[in-house]
């Protein structure tokens, strides 16, 4: 089926002014499924680190969400052990005037701010809220040991 | 959802929903170069088209909102007619008429006869909030063209549409990134031009029923406004956008009313929306080509010249209740767009078949579909599901012997189901109490809520052909130890 024009264009602007510290490229045999790499955030325990995620353009895109994915451990309250965000936008806030860059900068945003009070990973939010310093030296070790290639 | 928007639902819903009005021979099949159906080559193609096109095609004809064009995936505005050709071949090619009814350049020749007879109304009462006439606004164009200054009416080069000049303007729709005509719909709120195959396709979400929010600004009750080519506001926009292409007008005609408004809203160039966003999580994209010009005011959803996205789904109603009744069986799944019971029985066949056997998921929305279809055609409902599933044209067959106790199958087996169906249901039936039981957890605490099950399902059976003619309210989900159907009243 032939790709949406909105998809390539959007390929076609990702890949002309990419955005800061966000490289998103599309496999040869699936222009919907896209690589990501984000790097953490200055001043974030992410910081250094480059981390891998899948995105998936589904059929109904763009009236339905793109399906993003942590590839890279990541200790994070908002980031499930598989990867899975917690991230508004990719669920019921989702609008079709979002796009992959924005969805991705919101990610990286998410980065710099984490919200223990809506997490996703329990115990990971428990140990933001409990001893934030703690949380944070451990996802900078984290971020030391599986985000660095 | 007390606060429905009642505008002018039930009207169209009468007018469209009947058999009668699909007989309608008063709507043209061009409006102003564009057709009231999508082109089968659209970008939605693959989506369910479930707005109401009885609805759409007079809105369009009533030039409420912007035709379908053919979508551009590429555009140079320095060479629009070859824009126009690539259009005018996809629609030959898709089958839609290319020609516009001879008259079409005279203001009003396409709004039907019953429109152009009523009464005409002023620009300046365009924002009734109590607008509930049947005949929404007719004849805009003509009445604002008599307030037009001559200069800019008709005899403006650029403004009148021909199949040559249709693209002249055109504007990439910042959902679809194609280009359309510049008579584009524009977004009430925050006044973001989308095109009319996206906007068809917004609505309010399964998951929620909240009413659609705007995708560029999130306002609530989305809905937009739709200026016709050769109305004022369509040429001030126009002016807006292409400044250099209007020049003499606007110098040169600074005391008209429409070049003073112009001028005013000239100098600010914050023509973008305000990204809100919901604790720092959610930034909405900023439209590729915001307007370069100071945006109007919101217009509110009630106005008479809104169309919401509930306008495009009379039904949206009947379907937030199918959607309560899918979601006191299973609370995820809920995509079955069903119009009668008669349909939800067809189709859970046909899902059933498309979908594996062992899919439990689709076996559990296959199931809610029947219930569905249950709770419309069984008003005394009963905790055996299958007790008031309509048997119509299958005529009577000979009871099999089936080795299955359970009482409902007997009592679908008396009623002459066969062992097909018998053991589909029952698949759709285990299927469904496991998720139920996995999500007992989570039922559980609106369980107490929920009513006693009534107790007479065979007895009923005989009542399956009636028409759902009650309105049920939405029911509590309950906890499913087998397949409740909503309480009906």
């Amino acid at each position: 089926m032939a790709l949406p024009k909105r998809i390539i264009k959007e390929t076609e602007r990702l890949m002309a002014e990419p955005a800061p510290g966000i490289q998103a490229i599309p496999h040869d045999d699936n222009l919907r499924y896209f690589d990501v790499i984000i790097s953490g955030p200055a001043q974030s325990p992410f910081e250094g680190g480059d981390f891998k995620l899948e995105l998936f353009l589904p059929e109904e895109y763009p009236m339905a969400p793109p399906k993003v994915r942590f590839l890279t451990k990541i200790y994070h309250p908002n980031i499930d052990k598989l990867g899975r965000i917690c991230l508004d936008i990719l669920k019921d806030k989702w609008s079709p005037a979002l796009q992959i860059r924005t969805v991705l900068l919101s990610i990286q945003a998410l980065l710099s701010a984490p919200n223990p009070d809506d997490p996703l990973a329990n115990d990971v939010a428990q140990h933001w809220k409990e001893n934030e310093q703690d949380a944070i030296k451990t996802a900078r070790q984290w971020t030391a040991q599986y985000a660095h290639a | 959802m007390g606060n429905s928007p009642a505008k002018h639902s039930p009207e169209h819903h009468g007018s469209s929903g009947s058999g009668a009005s699909s007989s309608a021979p008063k709507l043209p099949q061009t409006v102003d170069l564009g057709n009231l159906v999508p082109s089968p080559d659209s970008v939605y193609k693959n989506t369910p088209q479930d707005w109401d096109h009885d609805v759409v095609g007079k809105l369009i004809t009533e030039h409420r909102m912007a035709p379908f064009y053919v979508g551009l995936a590429d555009f140079d505005e320095n060479d629009y007619e070859a824009a126009a050709a690539v259009a005018s071949s996809v629609r030959a090619k898709s089958g839609l008429t290319t020609t516009d009814s001879p008259s079409a350049g005279s203001p009003a020749a396409s709004l039907s006869p019953s429109d152009a007879a009523s009464e005409p109304r002023r620009i300046g009462a365009e924002r009734t909030p109590s607008f509930s006439s049947q005949h929404p606004p007719p004849t805009l164009r003509a009445k604002r063209s008599q307030s037009m200054p001559s200069h800019l009416h008709r005899n403006q080069s650029g403004t009148q549409i021909t199949p040559e000049n249709l693209y002249r303007y055109a504007l990439e729709c910042p959902i679809c990134f194609l280009y359309y005509p510049a008579n584009i719909n524009y977004s009430r709120c925050c006044d973001q031009p989308i095109c009319t195959e996206c906007f068809v396709q917004i609505k309010r979400s399964d998951a929620t029923l909240e009413p659609a929010s705007c995708p560029f600004c999130v306002e609530t009750n989305f809905g937009i406004v739709y200026h016709a080519p050769g109305s004022a506001e369509y040429q001030m926009k126009l002016i807006q956008a292409h400044p250099e292409a209007f020049s003499s007008v606007s110098e040169n005609n600074l005391a008209s009313p429409v070049a003073a408004q112009l001028s005013a809203s000239l100098p600010n160039e914050s023509g973008l929306p305000s990204p809100s966003s919901d604790d720092g999580s959610g930034s909405l994209a900023v439209p590729p080509q915001p307007a370069p010009f100071k945006r109007r005011q919101s217009v509110s959803h009630q106005s008479a010249l809104v169309v919401t996205s509930d306008d495009l789904r009379p039904n949206w109603l009947r379907k937030q209740q199918q959607l309560a009744a899918i979601r006191a069986a299973n609370q995820r799944r809920n995509t079955l767009p069903i119009n009668a019971h008669a349909a939800a029985v067809r189709r859970t066949r046909q899902l059933y078949l498309e979908s594996d056997s062992r899919d439990l998921a689709g076996a559990a929305s296959a199931a809610a579909a029947l219930v569905e279809g249950m709770s419309q055609s069984h008003p005394g409902g009963g905790r055996h599901m299958f007790g008031g599933l309509p048997r119509a044209g299958r005529g009577s067959r000979a009871p099999r012997q089936v080795d299955v106790g359970s009482n409902y199958l007997e009592a679908m087996r008396n009623m002459g189901a066969d062992l097909e169906e018998l053991m589909m249901m029952e698949a759709i039936r285990r299927s469904l109490q496991a998720e139920a039981n996995s999500e007992a957890a989570d039922s559980a605490a609106t369980a107490s809520s929920s009513p006693p099950p009534a107790t007479t399902p065979v007895a009923t059976a005989a009542r399956a052909e009636e028409p759902a003619s009650t309105v049920q309210p939405p029911s509590a989900p309950s906890s499913s130890e087998s397949v409740h159907v909503p309480p009906t009243s």
